[in-house]
Formats: C-alpha cells, structure tokens, sequence
C-alpha cells in the first residue's frame, strides 16, 4: 500500500449519514505509518468541543495531560514545493529563472498547497530536478561563481566551498562522511575535467539530495516512537524559515542556530518579529490568505454583464492586490481578527476607485490607503472576494456561505447526495435571494443549505461584481440571515433565532465567535504543520486558541505562538 | 527548426529501410510484445462527459451507420470500430462522484480503493454509497503492456526507450478526476503536461546532438553517477526514519531507478537516427487547473484562445513522432480530464450542422443536457481523432508500415450518459485493427451488463499480452464474450 490513501483505509466519512444539522467533525485521526490507519475514531475537538468518549486511546488532550508533558503531533516529511523550490535557489543561487514551474503540480488535497501528504515522488518529479539541477549547476558555472580564488590548492577549496554552500543547502552543517563523499564527487569531475566542472558535479548532486529537496529532520533517530524529541537550531531554522518565509534560512537565521539562540521560545519569538517585516513574509500572508478566502477565484471569473470600469483580468488583479495590501495592513499595524473581518480602511488605485465609486484621493496612478469606503467593512465585503464567490449572472448567497462556513468556521458542507440538482435560473424581476430561495424552503436542498445560505445572505447589498446595492431586480435588498447552526449561538436552524443584518454585523458577529477564533487557529496550524490537525495535536491546538482568545485576537501574536509552539519545536514519530 | 539527438539513438534506418535486429527474443515472448516489425502500438484517447446516445451510431455487425458524432470520423470508417454495450462495471462497484470514477477505472478495469478523499463533485447514482473514495486501483493496463515490452526487449537491448507515455493537454493536479494511468494500487502516473518539457525529455535538449560521443559518454557517465549517489543518500536517509517517511523515500528511489534505466535504454539503443522529431515546441504547461469548492475549473482562459487548439495539435505531433520513433509504443493521452470544463469557442458558427451554445463548459453543457452542444464537442473530438488517424496513416515506421498498419486508437469516456452520470453502455470506439485482431467497419453489440473489462482484455490480447481476463477479480468484473470484437 502507497501512502495515498492519506487518511487510511478504514476511515469512511459517512457523508449521507451525517445530518446536516450536525457540526461535521475537523479534527481528522491520527493516520498510522505507512498511510494506513488504526480505525480510532474522531478525535474529541479542542477546549471540550467532545467527550471523552471519542477519544484516540493514549491521546492527551484535556488541559492536565497536556501540561504533564510535551505533545507534539505528526511531523511528516516535508518535500520543498515549486515555489519554496524556486525561492530556495533564488536566495541561496542568486538564480531567478524559477525552476521550480517546470515541476508537475502536487496532488489535489484538502489543506493547502503546501500539505506534504500531497506529494508523491515519480518519475516525471525526478526527472525535473534532474534537469533543473544541471540547469542550475551549469548557469552558476557559466556566471563564474565555481571559479574560486582559492583554486590552486583544489582539495582544500573544493572542501570549503562543500562546506559552505553544503550548509546552505541542507541548512546545516555537513557531516564529515557527507564531505568526503562530496569530495570524492569532486575528484571524480575534475579528473580529466577542471576544478569549476568538479565544483558542478558537486553542485548538480546536492540540488538533487534527499537533505536539500526535503526537510529532513533527524532528531528522533534512535528514540522509541511516540517520544517528544526537541528540535536543534538548525531544524527550528529550516521550520521558521520554510513557514514565515517559503524559503530558506537566511544568514541571520543561520547565525542564531549555529549560536543556538533558537533552542528557547525567546529566541525563537526574536527571530520571528524580524522576519515577519520581511517582503517575503508579506507574499506568505498573501498565500495563505489567497487560500484561505479564497479571493483568487476572481481571476478569470467571468460575467454575463458589461460594467464600467470594464471587467477584466486587469481589474481582477487589481482587486486580488486590494485585498493583498489590506491583510498586510492589518498584520502590520499589530491588528486583531476583528480588524480583518470589520476594518473600514483599505487600498486604491484609480481603477479601484471608480469601481467603488470614490474618489481617488492621490495624482497618481498607485494604490494607497483610504480610510474608508460607503457600505464596506472588512474583507468580506471585498469585491475579490464576492466576485470570487458569485456567478456570472447573479450574486450567489450559496456560494458566499459556503466559503463562509468551510473557511471561517472549518466546517465542510457535504456534497448533495442522491439528488438532481434543478437548475438555478435567473429570473427578470426576481431578486437573487429569491432565486436561491428553493434551496432553503424545501428538502432534500433545505437541511444542507441551511449550513450555507443563512450566513451569505447578508452579503446581498453586493452583486455579482461585488458592487454595491440597495435595489435587486427593482425591489429593496433583504440582507438578513443568521449564523446557523454554529454552537455558540445555540446551534439553531431557523436563522430569525441567530439574526444577521447586512456585511457590517455579518463581518462584527463572525469575528466574536469562538468557532470562528478555533477555526482561524486551526488554518493557521494547517499552514504551519503542512497538514490537516489531527488528535496528537489537540494540545498545540489548545494552548494556540487559548492564547489568541486571550490576546484578544492579535494576529501576529498567534503566528509568534505557532512558531512557538510545542508542535512546531518538538517532534515526534507517531507509534 | 530540426534538433540533432545523438544522445536518443532510435531503433531507425535511414531511409526508413528495415533493420536487422538482433534475433535473441526468447520464445515464450510473443512477437508483437517484442520484434519490431511486428509491434502494435495503441493511443488511448480519453475524453469525458459522456456522449448523448442521439449523437452515437447506430447498426448492427457489418451495418454500421455513424451518428452525428462519429462523422467527424466519417473518412476512417472502413477501419473503425464502434462498440455498444460495455459498462464500466468497476466504476459502478466504487465509492464516489462517477465523473471520478469513471475516470480511474477507464483504464485498470478495476474499482476504486477505498478511502475519504475527492469528497467534492455531486454523487448522483447511489445515494448513501456515494461517499468519499480512494485513489484508483492499479496497474492499468497502458502501463502494464508497457512494462512487458520493455520486458521482452531487454534481452536485446533493443526496442523503445518508454514503455508508455502519458501525455495531459491540461495541467491538473493529481486527482481521482484527473488520473487514469496507474503503476501500482493507489500510485497514479503523472502525466507530462508540459509540450517543451516533454520534447526535451523524449527527443532530447536543443545542443545535445552537437556533441562527440566521448562527450556524450561522459554526460551519460556523470548523470549515472548523480543518480546513484542520490540513491544511496536516499538509502541511507531511509533507514534513520520513521514508517511511512521511509515510503516517501521509497518511491523516490523507485523512480530515480526508473529513470536511470530509461537514460540507459536512451543511450545503449542503437541504429542511425533517421526519425524526424517535430520541431520543439514553443508552448509550455498551461496554468495549473484550479477548482473551485464545487469541482469547477476556475482557469479556464486557454480555452477561450486558441491555446487550447495549439496545445492539441502539438500533442498530436508528439504522439505521432514518438511512436514513428519508437520512444513508445503505449500512449495515454488525455484530450481532457473528467468532469472537464473545457470551452470550445471555435465551435461557434464553425458549422451550420453542429449548433450549440459555446459559451457554456463542456460539464455544465452536461448537466444542461444540452444535447446540442454535447453533440458538437464530441463531433469535435471525433475530428482531432481523424486528423490523428491521418497522421498515423502517413507516417512509416523503420519497417514502412504506416503506425496504423498494427496499430489502433482507442476513444473511451468516462461515463455513458452525461446529464445521469452513468456508466452504463459507455461509448467505445476503436480506429485501426491492432494488427488483424478487431473487426473493422462494424457495429457490435454487447448484451447488458457486460463489463468494458473484455475490451481491456481484448486489446491486451491484441498487444501481445498474454490474459484472458483484464482488471479487477470481482464477479460483477468478469465475463463478456471477446468473440463478438475479434475478426
């Protein structure tokens, strides 16, 4: 058996036998080696959310286990991807070709792009670095960087720049077996060859080592599985660097490993409030939260009507760059979930501007901030991410919910079973929210939909474009729903009992919900971790909500937490 | 502009003369799986949505009476095949949507591993079975012939470089919906997606051919030297880890392994290098096909240009040049994933006979029932097959016969009935004999719940495999006369 039934044979999510009305279980089992798995049933889900009942045996997870010892979870091996690839060599190279394009795209999987159960290594993957190892190796030769000064004693030199370019690569330092097999590849170039084609040969194998192209973590070598081993410096560089920056440790975070700043939470928290005013850490929120709202479904989105300004790809990337400058904005300034989902400010430029109907406050062409915008709060109210989640004739409250409810709450709606879906038509004279209406008055739509709808329907002040309205049709916009079946609020299903009234209390009431707090934990750690949460990391999980909750949402702090978390500086082979 | 490939020596004669090969085969192997002048070759041309039964043919034996869609093959009737009846009983015996499915079991005849992935895509045929899914099952059966003719060649170091190859016109993700090609259970094949990548890969790199062969040994030397090292860092590397780390690391060397052989078959083949690679192509990977939460393909702007017409017709090329040079003799092409949301802009006005509404995907076009604009697309597929036939029709192999002389292309969908998701009496349509062993210019029906499994056996049979049964052991599985297909 492979490792591709990630989650394990025995575990069936019995979707049809869900009810609707019931929160579906996130916290998936911990799968055992190999990719199969005990059949241990759904982890209880942090902070009481479950019994006991539930629990994988030998699990900790109430507060008292958790603080008896160390818990970290599940550190799979984690391969680089495309563009940590392309990052990697950029930094370490001063190559910007960007390789890693070339590289087959990995597996369709549930977290994020990043998630190592989606990768499997064939052919066609090897054959990739293969070629882009040559490629590398041969442009860094051609631009003179193998002609060394030192080059008249070639052993010596060749072993130092083993060393040293080693160490960047497999961001620590080698070992003297690895020297000497590196060294031997060097004679074996150079001989009938010159030094610089040796230093190639060299180069070429370590671009396509298991200690380059993966995140290798040793520590637990020789410890019985389920052990709590700490990282070293150098692993917890690689972690920090890798989750912050999509790359590779630079040469301050290298510093402080080999200083072994980084074996206390201190050090750790340093270095990450250093990188986290990084551009590169700025293009991970921009990737994380991409994922997240799902914003860069505007791009291509295509729609039934003719707008000004025209909608085009130009226009969507200038509205997927409005959200990018936002989100930074936010973590910049030391905000709070409650800014990201209520903050009135954002960014134009010319074209944003008549978009939404404002004036340009600037003579130039480039975005820049304006403290505010009639009607809109926060980033859902942000037409990337309500043109994303639209059709191309109507504003769609399904789609809208949807994300809502899989995103910001972690709960995914099952796919319609066993029934045919009748077509959703637009009508002339009809508002969009009567459109959808079918799918909440009658069953087998209505106990699904219940999931989705109640919590888009208060977006409906926003058309298919994200533009603002308070007509449909020729009739006055209804923006209420409710937030349905979310515990907190008393699990109802009638959405009258759990009223929302429009994106501005849509965008308040969400931020205050501790589902929605868990949920936005949960996503980070998925970023962090490279996989969905499971049992083991139930008390990482914990520790990470409660200090959020605490902090009163601070987003930095909860990277500063992740990063300083048991899970991300412990590991552990699972048993 | 013609590449210069010494390093990819083909098993070619100048001139397109016969050459001698060395006659060390060992008996048990059947000569199609081996000689060259008896070598079948098959293209597995899959496409998806189904085909609304009003555009398919019709008829009964030697009275054979193309629908609207198959008259794009119109010209290629005397060598065509249509096959009625067959299910994908495989598909109907797993778990999960039945575009993804139907898919992943075209090929390997076998159900789907269990499992609680690719829960997305709405499950129309069984309610309350219908949940999440695994990986397919595997081998299929594209890589299994390749792999016995690598096999029966490796005697004499003769034979192609590829045992198949798996060419994707889009650039997707793996998935249960974008994989039909699979080495081992649960182990889907990557198909190459990127034209310039794939040409360099099989014709070899711009410059290559400029080489002296002592040059060029010591390239082969270095890169067999990188490959082994790698491999026993990996070997190393694997015993300090964990399980299922070390499987990780396990399939890393499993294809590094592979792919030292293939640069070893690539430089150890001998003979003059007559074939005529196209030219490299200029078009690289489309973008990386995203969906969206339903299953939808969110970027579909290179169908929208002419893109998507280019990229067809390079793969067409390299299909054709690959097998006219004998870097394989199996070829998966997958004209479009399952559930595919393609646009065919051209189509509008294109022609009075084949109306639709071009605006909408292929799969909403699907579940619109909109039998008009299915009709069309498929009639299109028909055409890029036709033109594919002509190719092969064109081109000689080293031993003059046209690659459709012991050839055959093999269309299959994923499912039957687009709008109902089934997999009940899925269109099967076969161009080219395979050698003398299918009928031809004929209609043949297979009785209910015949499994498309005898198909699978029948063009095992017809490459040189020896089986009597192809794919999963289930009873559902089994049975279907191979008589009815055989001429």
């Amino acid at each position: 058996m492979g490792l591709t039934t990630r989650y394990g044979l025995a575990i069936l999510l019995p979707w049809a036998a869900i009810a609707c009305s019931a929160e579906t279980p996130s916290v998936k089992p911990t799968p055992a080696a190999g990719g199969s798995s005990s059949s241990g049933g759904t982890a209880p889900l942090v902070n009481g959310g479950g019994g006991g009942s539930g629990a994988t045996a030998g699990v900790a997870s109430t507060a008292e286990e958790c603080k008896a010892a160390t818990h970290p979870g599940r550190t799979p091996l984690r391969r680089l991807t495309a563009a940590e690839y392309n990052n990697t060599v950029r930094d370490i190279l001063g190559d910007t070709s960007s390789p890693g394009n070339d590289f087959p795209p990995p597996a369709e999987g549930s977290g994020f792009s990043n998630d190592a159960d989606a990768y499997q290594t064939q052919v066609v993957d090897v054959q990739a670095w293969l070629t882009a190892a040559e490629a590398l190796a041969a442009k860094y030769r051609s631009a003179g960087k193998l002609t060394l000064p030192c080059a008249a004693d070639a052993q010596a030199c060749a072993t130092t720049f083993i060393n040293d370019t080693g160490k960047k690569l497999f961001r620590r330092p080698l070992t003297d077996a690895e020297v000497t097999s590196y060294l031997a590849r060097f004679t074996a170039g150079s001989t009938g060859g010159t030094f610089e084609e040796g230093l190639e040969w060299v180069l070429e194998r370590m671009l396509q080592s298991p200690h380059f192209l993966y995140r290798v973590e040793l520590e637990s070598v020789g410890k019985p599985a389920g052990t709590a081993v700490a990282l070293d410096d150098y692993s917890i560089a690689t972690r920090l660097s890798y989750f912050l920056l999509a790359s590779t440790p630079d040469a301050e975070l290298l510093a402080a490993a080999d200083a072994r700043q980084l074996s206390t939470a201190e050090g750790v928290a340093a270095q990450v409030t250093r990188l986290m005013k990084t551009d590169a850490f700025r293009s991970t929120l921009n990737f994380f939260h991409q994922q997240w709202a799902g914003w860069n479904e505007v791009t291509g989105a295509s729609k039934a009507a003719t707008i000004t300004p025209e909608w085009n790809a130009a226009l969507q990337d200038n509205l997927i760059h409005e959200s990018e400058l936002f989100v930074q904005s936010v973590f910049a300034s030391g905000g709070t979930y409650q800014d990201l989902l209520t903050a009135t400010h954002t960014f134009v430029n010319p074209t944003l501007a008549q978009f939404y109907g404002i004036t340009y406050p600037d003579s130039g062409a480039d975005f820049v901030r304006v403290d505010a915008v009639p009607h809109r709060a926060g980033l859902l109210t942000q037409a990337s991410v309500l043109a994303g989640h639209a059709r191309p004739d109507l504003s769609s409250a399904v789609k809208r919910g949807y994300m809502i409810r899989k995103s910001l709450l972690c709960t995914v709606p099952p796919p319609p079973n066993g029934i045919t879906i009748p077509p959703v038509v637009k009508k002339e004279g009809v508002t969009a929210r009567a459109v959808f209406e079918q799918h909440r008055a009658n069953e087998p739509c209505k106990s699904c939909h219940v999931l989705m709808d109640p919590l888009g329907l208060p977006l409906e002040n926003f058309d298919e474009f994200g533009r603002y309205r308070e007509m449909d049709q020729g009739q006055p916009v209804d923006a209420t729903g409710g937030l349905t079946l979310v515990a907190s609020k008393g699990g109802v299903v009638d959405p009258a009992e759990a009223p929302v009234d429009g994106a501005a209390d849509l965008g308040t009431q969400l931020a205050s919900l501790p589902e929605a707090q868990k949920c936005l934990v949960q996503t980070w750690f998925r970023y962090a971790a490279g996989h969905q949460e499971e049992a083991l990391d139930s008390c990482t999980l914990n520790a990470l909500i409660e200090r959020f909750a605490s902090s009163g949402g601070k987003l930095d702090d909860l990277v500063v937490g992740l990063a300083t978390s048991d899970g991300f500086r412990y590991r552990m082979d699972p048993q | 502009m013609i590449v210069e490939f010494s390093r990819r020596k083909f098993l070619l004669a100048a001139g397109g003369t016969t050459l001698a090969l060395p006659v060390l085969e060992t008996l048990s192997v059947p000569k199609a799986l081996a000689a060259y002048e008896q070598a079948r070759r098959v293209i597995f041309y899959l496409t998806s949505n189904g085909t609304p039964v009003e555009g398919r043919p019709t008829g009964a034996g030697a009275s054979l009476t193309l629908g609207k869609v198959h008259q794009g093959l119109a010209k290629h009737q005397d060598k065509l095949l249509y096959i009625a009846g067959l299910d994908s009983r495989a598909a109907i015996l797993s778990n999960g949507d039945p575009h993804a499915t139907g898919f992943a079991t075209s090929l390997s005849g076998r159900k789907c591993l269990p499992g609680d992935m690719f829960k997305h895509g709405a499950c129309f045929e069984s309610a309350g079975a219908c949940a999440s899914t695994g990986w397919g099952d595997g081998p299929s059966l594209d890589y299994e012939l390749g792999q016995q003719i690598l096999q029966a060649n490796q005697a004499t170091k003769s034979g192609p470089v590829y045992g198949m190859l798996n060419f994707s016109v889009k650039n997707c993700p793996a998935s249960l919906y974008t994989r039909s090609s699979y080495s081992k259970p649960g182990e889907p094949i990557t198909p190459y997606a990127d034209p310039q990548v794939t040409f360099d890969t099989v014709f070899g790199k711009p410059g290559a051919g400029m080489m002296d062969d002592a040059t060029a040994a010591r390239v082969a030397a270095r890169q067999k030297s990188v490959l082994d090292e790698v491999q026993l860092e990996l070997t190393e590397l694997q015993s300090k880890l964990s399980a299922s780390d070390k499987l990780r690391l396990e399939q890393h060397v499993t294809a590094l392994r592979e792919l030292e052989e293939t640069l070893q078959r690539q430089s150890t083949q001998n003979g003059s290098s007559a074939c005529m690679p196209p030219a490299r192509p200029t078009l690289k990977a489309g973008n990386v096909v995203q969906r969206n939460a339903g299953g939808m393909e969110t970027n579909t702007n290179d169908d929208k240009s002419d893109k998507l017409l280019e990229r067809h017709a390079v793969w067409h090329k390299m299909m054709t040049a690959a097998l006219a040079c004998d870097a394989t003799r199996v070829i998966t092409y997958m004209s479009s994933p399952s559930r595919s949301d393609t646009f065919m802009p051209w189509l509008e006005g294109a022609d009075a006979a084949y109306p639709g509404n071009f605006e909408k995907p292929h799969h909403a076009a699907s579940h619109d029932d909109d039998k008009p604009t299915l009709i069309a697309m498929d009639h299109w597929y028909a055409t890029q097959i036709s033109s594919l036939t002509d190719d092969l029709l064109a081109t000689k192999d080293a031993a003059g016969k046209s690659l459709l002389e012991n050839g055959a292309i093999a269309w299959i969908n994923e499912l039957s009935n687009g709008p109902a998701h089934t997999h009940e009496d899925k269109p099967h349509t076969l161009i080219g004999s395979l050698g003398g062993y299918f009928k031809q210019n004929q209609f043949v029906q297979y009785p209910k719940n015949t499994p498309h499994n005898v198909l699978l056996t029948a063009i095992a049979q017809a490459m040189g495999m020896q089986t009597d049964h192809y794919g999963g052991a289930d009873a559902g599985l089994l049975g279907g006369s191979l008589s009815l297909v055989k001429a």
